[in-house]
C-alpha cells in the first residue's frame, strides 16, 4: 500500500521537473511555450501534494459535471480526477499498468473503462490522501456510476453524489445550479468546518471570468490558418481551466499562452506547418502517445485542430450579477465544459461536432471510440452514416487513450496514415 | 399443470394471443426497454405497457451495423427486432438512458423507428432528493407527452385505478413469492420466470384473473422433498426461463431472483392513501430493489437482498452480467465483497450474452459451485 | 527496367516483380518471428523465379503493416493505394474491395478512375483475421488448408457465440474436448469469421462487382461463407490474392519512378 500521492511526486520529481528545464534550454519557440504551459501545473500539483500531508487542509476530489472554482471558494485543494491518470498516461506505463492490474485483481472486469480502472486502482494502492473528500455527479456515464461506489469504499472518505440532468438547454443548468446549491454546498461545509461565503465565492467567479475570456479569445485563433500553435499544445489553456480555474495561477498561464498567441499572428508562427488536412477530433485523443500529434504534423501535413470534448468555451462567461445567475453559469460550466457533454443524445454529439467542424473550418474527422466506453462506441453508428452520406472523411479508430498496451501507437499511426492516403 | 401451460405459452412471445385480442379490439401497446420507466401513466391512459423482449432472436448482424460490439446483445437485440419489423406491432416506445448501452439505443430507436410515439425517459441514477425531483418531472413529461399523441388524458382517479390493479399484482406476487420460500419450494426458478414474464406481457387485469386462478393450485401442490441447493439469481436483462432451467437441471433450484425481469418489476407497493399518486408512483420506484446503475444504491440493494437471502434460506447466488455491462459489474463486485464480509452465501460470477440459455462452459463452472454448496 | 513491390503483413511476405506493367515473378512465404529476414528472402526468390539474380531493381516500394522494416525498399506505401492501383489495373470495373488477411479486415469502394472512395478497417479485436483462423486451425490440430476444403462439407456448423476472440478460441477447445467433429467446428469457425469481415464491409456500399483479396480469399469455405452473408457473388481478380498489394506497390513503383 503505498503513500498518498506517491506516485503523483514521482511524476512531479522525475519527469515534470527535468521536463519543464529541458524545455526551457531548447531553443525552440513551441518548446518554450510548452514549459510555461507546465510551469503552472507543476505549481499546483506540489501544492496538491503537500496538502496531502498537511491536516488543516482538504483535498477536493471531484469528477467532470463540476470545475474547481467552488472547492477554492473552500479553500481546498481541487484535483480533477479524470485528468489524474493523464500524468502517467505517457512518462509513466507501469504505474498505469500496476493501477489497472489492483483494479482487475478486486473484481472490476477489464471491459470497463480504463480511466475508471485506474482511479479505482489508485484508490486501492493508496494513492489518495485521507484528507480528501470525493465529489461526483451521477455520470457521465457507466464507467463512472460503478467506479466512484467502488472509490468510496476504497478511500473511505465523506462522498457526495449529485443527480446528472440528461437535458441541454438553459433549464438543466439551473435546475444543476440548484442542487449544487442545496446540496454541495451543505456537504462542503460539513467536511470543511466553513461557512459558504457567498462574495468569496464571486470573487473566485470572477478571477475564472478573466481567464475564460482570454481562453475564448484563444480559441477564436484557432480559426486561422495555419494554427498559431501546434496541435499538442491547442488544448492547454482548456486544461489548466478545468483543472485550476478561480486560481490567480490559471489566469495567469492562460494570459501568457493568450499573449504569446497574440504575438504570433502579429510577428509570425515559429514553427508553420503546412496544413493539408484540418482535423476534428472527436472524443479523445491517446494520451500514451504524447508524439502522435506531432508526427501527424510533421509526416503528414495534418493539424488536428480541437477534440470534442476540449471543443472550446462554448458558453458565456459566468453572470455574477446574482446568487442565483452565478449558480446557473457555474453548474453550466461542469455540465458543458467537462466530460458531463457525453449526456448528449447521439444526434447532438454529431451535431456539436459539425458545429466545431465548421467553426474551425476542418475536411476532415478522426473519431476515436474508446474501448470501455458503451457510450461512444454506442453513438458510432449515427455518426458514420451521417458522415458517409454528406461526403465527409472519417476515420473511426478504435483505441485505449489510457492503455498503451490496446492499440500500439505504431498501429494508430498506421491506420491514420492509411485514411489520409485515401483523401 | 394447466394453469402453468398458459403463463409458458404467453411467455414466449410479444404477439402472444392475449396481445393480439388486446389490439384487435383497437388496443394499444407500448414497448418499454427498462424496469425503471414508471409504466403506471401508461396503464393509466388506458394503453399496454410490455417490457420489450426478444425470444429466439439469435443473430444481430444488422443492429451490429449500428450499434458497436460492446454494446450489449440485449440492447442489439431489440434493434435488430426493431429493424426486421419484429416490434412493428408495437404503437410506440419509450426508451431510457438508464445505462449507456440504452442511451445509445435511444438515438437508433430514435433514427429508425417509424411508430408514431417515441419517448426518451430521462432516468435519474440516484435515490437522493435530487433524484426525487428529476423522476418526477420526468413522469409528468412522459404523461403530457401520451395525453398529446393519443389525444387523452390520465386524471387522478385513471392513476389511483391503476395503483389499485398494480398494488393487486404485486400482492399476488408475494403470495407467489411465498410460496419459493417452502421447502422444497412450490414452483421451479423457470415455472416462476414464465409468470412473471407474462405479466409484463399481457394486460395486467387478465393476468392478475389468471394468477389468482393459479394460486390456490399451487398452494395445493404436493411435491417430493429434495436437498437441492437453493439458489438465488441476479443479473441484468435476464429473461430466459431457458436458462433458469439450464441452472436448475445442473441440480439446484432457483428460489430468489433480483432481476429486472423479475423481482426489480414486481415488488413494492404503492401507497394508496397518499395525496399525490404521481408521488407515491415515484416513491415506490425508488424504495424497491434498486438496479446498480443508482449510483448510491447499494445500501438499499443490500438491505433488500439480505432480506431475501434470509427469508428465502438462500444457499448460494448465481450472479450473472451481460458481457460489456458496467452495471452489474459493479454491482456484483460489491455485493460480492459485502457477503464475503458478512460470512455470507457465496457468489458464481458468470457472464452471458442476452440469448444464452446454455453452454458447456457454464455447465462446468455451475456443477462446480453447486459441489461447494 | 526492372520494378518491384514488397507487401510485409503480419503473417507473411510477398513479392511481385514487374517490368512494362507485366509480371515477372510473384512470390509469397509465411513466416513466424523474424518479418525483416522474410522481406529479404521472399524478393531474393522472386529475382530467381524471374531469373534476375545479377540485374538489379530499379525502384522498389513496400507496403504492409511492416511496410518500414524491409530494409531495400526506397520508399513505402500505404496498402490502400496500393490495393486500389492493382486492382484498378486488373479490373477497373470493379468498385468494391475486401482485403482480409493476416491482422486487419479493410474494405472500401473505388471509383471508375480507381481512387478509394469509402473506407473502413477492422478494430483491434483479432477475432475474423487470418492469424485468429490459424490459431483455431491449431487447436483443431489439422492444417488449415485440409480443414478450408474438407469443411465445405459439414453440414451441421458448431456456432461460435463469443465476439471475443479469446473467448472463442476457449469456446472451440471446450468442443473438441467434448469430442465433436472438426470439420463442424471449423465450420462453426469459418461463419464467425465471415461474420465479422462482413461486419467490416457493411460500414461501406456494397457496390457490384466486388472483389475479395488477402489470405482469407484463398480459404474457400470462408469465402463461400461471406458471399452467403453478403449475399453477393465476388468476381475474381486474374492475381493470387496475397499478391494483389505488392503488385499494386510495384506498378507505383514504375510510375513514380518513371516520373
Amino acid at each position: 500500500m503505498g503513500k498518498p500521492f506517491e506516485k503523483t511526486t514521482q511524476v512531479i520529481n522525475e519527469f515534470a521537473k527535468p521536463a519543464l528545464e529541458f524545455l526551457r534550454a531548447l531553443d525552440d519557440e513551441d518548446m518554450k511555450l510548452q514549459a510555461k504551459s507546465l510551469e503552472g501545473t507543476v505549481e499546483r500539483l506540489e501544492d496538491l501534494t503537500e496538502a496531502a500531508s498537511n491536516p488543516e487542509k482538504r483535498v477536493a476530489l471531484f469528477e467532470w459535471g463540476l470545475t474547481p472554482q467552488l472547492f477554492y471558494a473552500f479553500d481546498c485543494l481541487p484535483l480533477a480526477m479524470e485528468t489524474f491518470p493523464y500524468l502517467f498516461s505517457a512518462t509513466q506505463k507501469q504505474v498505469v499498468h500496476e493501477f489497472l492490474e489492483a483494479a482487475e485483481s478486486s473484481g472490476l472486469p477489464s471491459d470497463v473503462c480504463s480511466t475508471d480502472r485506474f482511479l479505482v486502482g489508485a484508490a486501492l494502492s493508496g494513492e489518495f490522501p485521507k484528507n480528501a473528500f470525493f465529489v461526483s455527479c451521477a455520470g457521465p456515464c457507466d464507467g463512472t456510476r460503478i467506479a466512484y461506489p467502488i472509490m468510496q469504499k476504497a478511500l473511505g472518505v465523506p462522498t457526495l453524489f449529485l443527480e446528472l440532468p440528461f437535458t441541454y438547454e438553459r433549464e438543466s443548468a439551473r435546475w444543476y445550479g440548484r442542487q449544487i446549491r442545496t446540496e454541495l454546498i451543505p456537504f462542503l461545509e460539513e467536511v470543511t468546518g466553513k461557512k459558504f461565503d457567498l462574495e468569496r465565492f464571486r470573487e473566485i467567479i470572477e478571477e475564472s471570468n478573466r481567464a475564460y475570456e482570454l481562453m475564448l479569445d484563444v480559441y477564436d485563433t484557432y480559426t486561422t490558418t495555419p494554427m498559431p500553435v501546434p496541435s499538442s499544445l491547442r488544448g492547454s489553456p482548456w486544461m489548466v481551466f478545468i483543472s485550476d480555474a478561480g486560481h490567480p495561477r490559471a489566469t495567469k498561464s492562460i494570459q501568457m499562452f493568450h499573449a504569446e498567441v497574440m504575438r504570433r499572428l502579429k510577428e509570425g508562427i515559429p514553427n508553420p506547418i503546412e496544413e493539408k488536412h484540418r482535423v476534428i477530433w472527436g472524443h479523445v485523443q491517446p494520451y500514451f502517445d504524447p508524439l502522435l500529434l506531432p508526427w501527424m504534423e510533421q509526416e503528414l501535413k495534418v493539424s488536428v485542430i480541437t477534440s470534442m470534448l476540449t471543443g472550446s468555451p462554448i458558453l458565456r462567461p459566468i453572470d455574477t450579477s446574482s446568487e442565483e445567475t452565478m449558480f446557473e453559469g457555474y453548474a453550466w460550466q461542469g455540465l458543458d465544459m467537462t466530460m458531463s457533454l457525453m449526456r448528449f443524445d447521439s444526434r447532438k454529439i454529431l451535431e456539436y461536432t459539425m458545429k466545431l467542424y465548421n467553426q474551425y473550418r476542418c475536411d476532415s474527422v478522426i473519431f476515436t471510440q474508446h474501448v470501455g466506453c458503451n457510450s461512444i462506441c454506442g453513438a458510432g453508428g449515427i455518426m458514420r452514416r451521417y458522415f458517409q452520406k454528406e461526403g465527409i472523411p472519417a476515420l473511426f479508430l478504435e483505441l485505449d487513450y489510457v492503455d498503451d498496451r490496446i492499440v500500439s501507437a505504431e498501429n494508430l499511426k498506421n491506420q491514420i496514415e492509411e485514411f489520409f492516403s485515401t483523401i | 399443470m394447466e394453469h402453468l401451460k398458459y403463463f409458458e405459452t404467453m411467455a414466449q412471445s410479444l404477439t402472444n394471443a392475449e396481445a393480439l385480442v388486446w389490439k384487435n379490439s383497437g388496443g394499444r401497446i407500448i414497448g418499454l426497454l427498462c424496469s425503471s420507466i414508471p409504466e403506471e401513466i401508461i396503464h393509466a391512459a388506458g394503453l399496454l405497457p410490455m417490457r420489450v423482449r426478444t425470444p429466439g432472436l439469435q443473430n444481430t448482424k444488422n443492429a451490429d451495423a449500428h450499434l458497436h460490439r460492446i454494446n450489449c446483445s440485449y440492447t442489439r437485440s431489440v434493434l435488430e427486432a426493431l429493424l426486421t419489423g419484429q416490434l412493428d406491432f408495437l404503437d410506440g416506445f419509450v426508451a431510457a438512458n438508464t445505462c449507456d448501452h440504452h442511451f445509445r439505443l435511444v438515438s437508433e430507436i430514435e433514427d429508425k423507428s417509424t411508430l408514431k410515439f417515441f419517448h426518451y425517459f430521462r432516468m435519474h441514477h440516484t435515490l437522493s432528493t435530487g433524484g426525487r425531483e428529476w423522476l418526477l418531472q420526468e413522469m409528468k413529461k412522459l404523461a403530457e407527452h401520451i395525453e398529446e399523441v393519443f389525444s387523452t388524458s390520465i386524471s387522478e382517479d385513471q392513476l389511483r385505478e391503476t395503483i389499485a390493479v398494480y398494488n393487486h399484482t404485486r400482492r399476488l406476487m408475494n403470495r407467489l413469492n411465498e410460496l419459493r420460500k417452502k421447502d422444497p419450494p412450490l414452483l421451479t426458478g423457470s415455472e416462476y420466470m414464465n409468470i412473471a414474464l407474462t405479466g409484463m406481457s399481457i394486460p395486467r387485469e387478465i393476468f392478475n384473473q389468471k394468477l389468482e386462478a393459479l394460486l390456490p393450485e399451487l398452494e395445493k401442490r404436493d411435491l417430493p422433498k429434495h436437498h437441492l441447493p437453493r439458489l438465488l439469481i441476479i443479473g441484468g436483462a435476464c429473461d430466459s426461463p431457458d436458462f433458469i432451467e439450464f441452472i436448475e437441471s445442473r441440480g439446484a433450484t432457483v428460489v430468489a431472483d433480483g432481476l429486472c425481469f423479475g423481482l426489480r418489476h414486481y415488488m413494492g407497493l404503492i401507497d394508496e392513501k397518499a395525496e399525490d399518486p404521481l408521488e407515491a408512483i415515484a416513491d415506490r420506484y425508488l424504495t424497491r430493489l434498486p438496479c446498480p446503475a443508482m449510483i448510491d444504491g447499494l445500501e438499499l440493494s443490500h438491505e433488500i437482498l439480505k432480506t431475501l437471502i434470509d427469508g428465502s434460506k438462500v444457499q448460494g447466488i448465481v450472479y450473472a452480467r451481460l458481457k460489456f455491462c458496467d452495471h452489474f459489474a459493479g454491482g456484483r463486485k460489491l455485493l460480492a465483497d459485502r457477503l464475503r464480509q458478512e460470512h455470507s452465501v457465496p457468489v458464481i460470477e458468470l457472464e452471458r450474452e442476452y440469448n444464452t440459455t446454455k453452454s458447456g462452459q457454464l455447465s462446468t463452472r455451475l456443477q462446480a459451485f453447486l459441489e461447494l454448496l | 527496367m526492372i520494378y518491384a513491390g514488397c507487401d510485409l503483413g503480419t503473417i507473411s511476405a510477398k513479392a511481385v516483380i514487374i517490368r512494362n506493367g507485366n509480371i515477372l515473378a510473384v512470390e509469397t512465404l509465411p513466416y513466424k518471428n523474424l518479418p525483416k529476414q522474410a522481406a529479404i528472402q521472399v524478393m531474393e526468390m522472386a529475382k530467381n523465379k524471374a531469373g534476375l539474380t545479377k540485374e538489379n531493381i530499379s525502384y522498389c516500394l513496400s507496403t504492409g503493416f511492416g511496410k518500414k522494416a524491409v530494409p531495400f525498399a526506397d520508399k513505402d506505401l500505404p496498402e490502400f493505394l496500393c490495393l486500389s492501383r492493382a486492382i484498378h489495373k486488373l479490373d477497373p470495373e470493379i468498385r468494391t474491395v475486401i482485403d482480409a488477411g493476416g491482422s486487419t479486415i479493410k474494405a472500401f469502394n473505388m471509383d471508375s478512375s480507381g481512387k478509394v472512395t469509402t473506407s473502413a478497417t477492422n478494430e483491434k479485436c483479432a477475432a475474423g483475421t487470418g492469424k485468429f483462423m490459424e490459431v483455431m486451425a491449431q487447436a483443431l490440430e489439422m492444417p488449415i488448408e485440409e480443414l478450408s476444403i474438407a469443411a465445405l462439407e459439414s453440414g451441421h456448423a458448431l456456432p461460435i457465440t463469443s465476439q471475443c476472440g479469446v473467448f472463442a478460441e476457449s469456446e472451440v477447445i471446450t468442443h473438441v474436448n467434448e469430442g465433436k467433429d472438426r470439420l463442424d467446428i471449423f465450420a462453426g469457425i469459418s461463419l464467425s469469421v465471415a461474420g465479422k469481415v462482413a461486419a467490416v464491409t457493411r460500414r461501406i456500399s456494397l457496390d457490384q462487382p466486388i472483389a475479395i483479396v488477402g489470405g482469407l480469399a484463398k480459404n474457400p469455405i470462408v469465402v463461400r461463407d461471406i458471399e452467403k452473408e453478403l449475399g453477393i457473388s465476388f468476381v475474381e481478380c486474374n492475381l493470387d490474392p496475397r499478391a494483389i498489394a505488392a503488385y499494386g506497390a510495384a506498378l507505383l513503383a514504375e510510375e513514380r519512378h518513371a516520373s
